[in-house]
């Protein structure tokens, strides 16, 4: 099967997903105690201003009229407005989106460029100083609390230094570039912790296995045999798990978009949650839902680059 | 290659060391002494050393954005502080939140029998867009607050019947009945004026993204969750210092202080109290509470067993220990309250007795009710509320020592909510801060039970309405003083709920910053602040 047939029907196969998706999360939001009049109006509104607002945004309409409703203005492209904001929730999104996307790449390039290097001299070197010291590393990387790493990296390098922004998103490419590497440092200290470990793992593995020693019995170069060889293979587990964080890092941006108070997804979705603006819960998610998706097919279509044995099947 | 190596090991290396030692000056530069708090406290919220040019902006830090700045239909605080600079009426509540004065009406007269008040407005006044106020901008304004069906500000313009402007400079207010809180009620941010081109122009819908109006300020830009930025109206009458107002989101109170630190904002809201010291022991920093018409309770759901019992509720109020709470949960930046009006408020009386702590009583109290061996009930707390969480956690432990075990419970908000509007919660922590010194809308809140159920209490007391209702119609000060005393003093007899303190408005500012104000109805005063460079 060819590339672009396998991409079509992968795209076709997330249809019922993505529905049964708007199902759960339309449901789900609802089963929760709360409700949306008393939030929005506060403690001094009156009985008949809960009710009138009530009936305004269709509190009491049955699930499944709700449900319709939704899905089809879903259909035309609409998620509703949001009951906070008062304006469109594709809008609030897409104003966010770039945001969350940006700390998701910067994140991706920071556990890339640091991680990568840092895991396969590890494996190279196991059992010697440099393996003790990123193996030393990858502990304080996943036991360190991120919002901890974030205000220590905050107050050396915002405050005392005065190298980055404490929290400036700002208008320009450059002052939202500047705004992303902390956090994005910050984030990816963790994931590198997983990264560097796995991939040390897999080179140690890999280094012993016998088509790497056939390879050096033919006299093929060190720095091609790593390259070729070893770091390659050893990359097939890790581009998972990093598909994986990834995926998870769009949700659950919420500690490091709240520390270095970056305007993304997480804060917004979050917000919504608490005030149960419904429409924007629903939006964000399908959002993150699509998003996550994408995500594992590119990670597919990415590993059968990596591993020729794989196909697309 | 090997000299790459060699550069990644001794980069994460000094990576690892940076780390540890950041960690260890933040704790050190934490340790310094605080002596600085009261000084800047005594004397008020300037600075001695800040002197040389303005900046063009002046920038402050806030935990949550304004949601609607439609001055009708807002809700929140964070909205009405902030319209108090945007907008104005007729009159103001004075920066020290307790006297009246003239704003867009020099003057004022009222007829014999009080029902007709005409108001003499200064002349040639105009919005922030350069088009002159009309008589036709206060007619609508005003027609706007009186019957806008969504306006939790309704109450106070119950007593005005009809409202007409003869000309530019005359506005006349008829009113239902003789109303003493009149003056006090027009101070709100409904009833203020506002273009009615502008409303015309983008509609009801988008009015909650703010009006066009006279005050120091206007709406340059408003990116919701992110900040909101406000310039001077170009039109305003009277000295306006900073060109610019920009007033930043940052949630996390940690991240604030970073950016005061930092000199990325000049001034931060919402200090957590036991932070105060600390910032203060820090060069160029001040932090202080500013007094603050906000008043907590302890609210008890008189529908649950055993508190329908009244010795019950003494004996809570007299297990409880104040001062602890005031001195652990809020460094001390608060005051022990007595009744269920805030001191900054008229009418509060000061003869009603504040709740001391009494174990033995407390026990002895418990025994009469019939609950010798104690009970338990469930303390509802707000997930993420630090303050109700220290202090439910101080709660427990006292009331322990009577035999009474409160089991926190804690709800996420909108569930907290709930059950508070169903009547769910046994016991919780509430909340007023004062839009204006006249006492009414509190006790409106707690008296009249078809608005409320007494703060969700149950409580229901036929002779506190009354009361309620008389003071609400009498002109003479001395009886309605009487009257607002007889409410406080039967609160406190019934053990309606338990007054806590009355709290502040806990900031921090640069030094660079001069004559920030805040009144103690929370309004914002941007037109005073100065901020050098």
């Amino acid at each position: 099967m060819n590339r672009l047939s396998y991409i079509i029907r992968r795209l076709i196969q997330m249809i019922p997903v993505f529905f049964i998706v708007t199902v759960l999360v339309f449901v789900l939001i609802r089963c929760i105690p709360g409700d949306p009049a008393l939030t929005m109006l506060g403690d001094r509104a009156t009985h008949e201003m809960i009710e009138a607002y009530r009936q305004k945004i269709g509190y009491y309409d049955p699930l499944w009229l709700q449900y319709f409703i939704f899905l089809k203005d879903l259909l035309h492209f609409d998620l509703g407005s949001s009951l906070r904001y008062s304006e469109p929730v594709i809008n609030l999104i897409l104003e966010r989106l770039p945001v969350t996307i940006g700390l998701t790449v910067s994140v991706v390039f920071f556990t890339v460029v640091i991680g990568f290097p840092l895991g396969f001299m590890a494996g190279k070197k196991r059992n010697k100083l440099p393996d003790y010291i990123i193996r030393i590393y990858s502990l304080f990387g996943l036991s360190a609390p991120q919002f901890w790493v974030g205000l220590m990296l905050l107050l050396m390098f915002g405050v005392k230094i005065k190298l980055f922004p404490v929290s400036n998103w700002g208008d320009t490419l450059p002052e939202h570039i500047m705004a992303l590497i902390l956090p994005g440092i910050t984030q990816a200290l963790g994931i590198m912790a997983v990264i560097i470990r796995n991939l040390r793992n897999n080179v140690v593995d890999i280094s012993g296995t016998s088509y790497v020693t056939f390879a050096r019995s033919k006299g093929l170069s060190e720095g091609r045999i790593d390259l070729r060889y070893i770091f390659r293979n050893a990359l097939l587990p890790t581009t998972t798990i990093l598909s994986l964080w990834i995926a998870s890092l769009l949700g659950g941006c919420i500690i490091i978009e709240t520390v270095f108070n970056l305007p993304g997804l997480g804060a917004l979705m979050i917000n919504s949650v608490l005030s149960r603006d419904y429409s924007v819960i629903q939006g964000g998610v399908l959002i993150f839902v699509i998003t996550v998706l994408i995500i594992n097919l590119i990670t597919d279509i990415i590993y059968s680059m990596l591993d020729p044995r794989v196909t697309l099947n | 290659m090997k000299k790459f190596k060699r550069f990644l090991t001794g980069f994460l290396s000094i990576a690892i060391l940076i780390c540890a030692l950041t960690g260890c000056g933040s704790s050190a530069s934490s340790s310094n002494s605080s002596a600085k708090g009261s000084e800047a406290a005594s004397s008020g919220s300037s600075s001695a050393d800040a002197s040389g040019t303005l900046k063009d902006r002046f920038t402050m830090a806030r935990p949550i954005d304004s949601d609607n700045l439609d001055p009708v239909t807002n809700q929140y605080k964070y909205d009405i502080w902030v319209l108090a600079s945007i907008c104005e009426g007729l009159v103001k509540i004075g920066d020290d939140g307790s006297t009246v004065e003239p704003c867009l009406a020099k003057s004022w007269d009222k007829s014999e029998d009080g029902l007709t008040w005409t108001f003499h407005l200064l002349p040639d006044i105009k919005f922030s867009d350069g088009t002159p106020v009309t008589g036709a901008d206060w007619v609508f304004s005003f027609e706007r607050a009186m019957k806008h069906d969504e306006s939790i500000f309704y109450t106070y313009c119950k007593s005005i019947d009809s409202v007409e402007a003869p000309d530019d400079t005359t506005f006349v207010l008829h009113l239902k009945y003789v109303d003493p809180s009149i003056l006090t009620n027009l101070c709100m941010c409904n009833m203020v004026v506002q273009s009615k081109a502008y409303y015309d122009k983008v509609g009801e819908d988008n009015y909650i993204n703010g009006p066009v109006a006279t005050g120091p300020y206007y709406i340059k830009d408003w990116k919701k969750g992110e900040y909101l930025l406000l310039a001077k109206n170009p039109y305003y009458r009277d000295t306006v210092n900073m060109n610019e107002i920009m007033l930043k989101v940052v949630s996390d109170a940690q991240t604030r202080e970073l950016m005061l630190q930092s000199g990325e904002v000049d001034l931060i809201t919402e200090v957590p109290f036991n932070n105060i010291n600390d910032l203060n022991s820090q060069d160029g920093i001040t932090a202080l509470g500013l007094p603050a018409g906000q008043e907590r309770y302890f609210i008890i759901n008189h529908r649950h067993k055993p508190f329908d019992n009244e010795k019950v509720r003494e004996a809570i109020r007299d297990a409880v220990d104040i001062p602890q709470i005031i001195n652990v949960v809020l460094a001390g930046q608060g005051q022990e309250a007595n009744t269920f009006i805030p001191n900054a408020c008229m009418y509060w009386d000061d003869s009603v007795p504040y709740p001391k702590r009494d174990v033995e009583k407390a026990k002895e109290l418990l025994k009469e009710a019939g609950y010798p061996n104690g009970f338990s009930f469930e303390y509802c707390i707000v997930s993420g509320d630090s303050v109700q969480e220290q202090i439910a956690t101080i709660v427990k432990q006292q009331l322990a020592e009577v035999g009474i075990t409160a089991n926190i419970v804690v709800y996420e908000n909108a569930a907290f909510r709930d059950k508070y509007a169903n009547n769910g919660l046994d016991f919780y922590v509430g909340q007023w801060t004062i839009q204006s010194n006249d006492p009414t809308s509190i006790a409106d809140y707690w008296f009249i039970y078809d608005q409320s159920d007494a703060y969700m209490s149950g409580y229901k007391n036929d002779q506190l309405t009354k009361l309620n209702e008389l003071a609400k119609h009498e002109l003479d000060d001395n009886k309605r003083a009487e009257y607002f005393k007889q409410m406080q003093e039967t609160f406190y007899k019934d053990a309606v709920a338990i007054p806590i303190y009355w709290g502040t408005f806990p900031i921090a500012y640069s030094d660079k910053v001069k004559d920030f104000v805040q009144s103690p109805l929370g309004y914002y005063r941007f037109q005073y602040v100065k901020c050098y460079k």
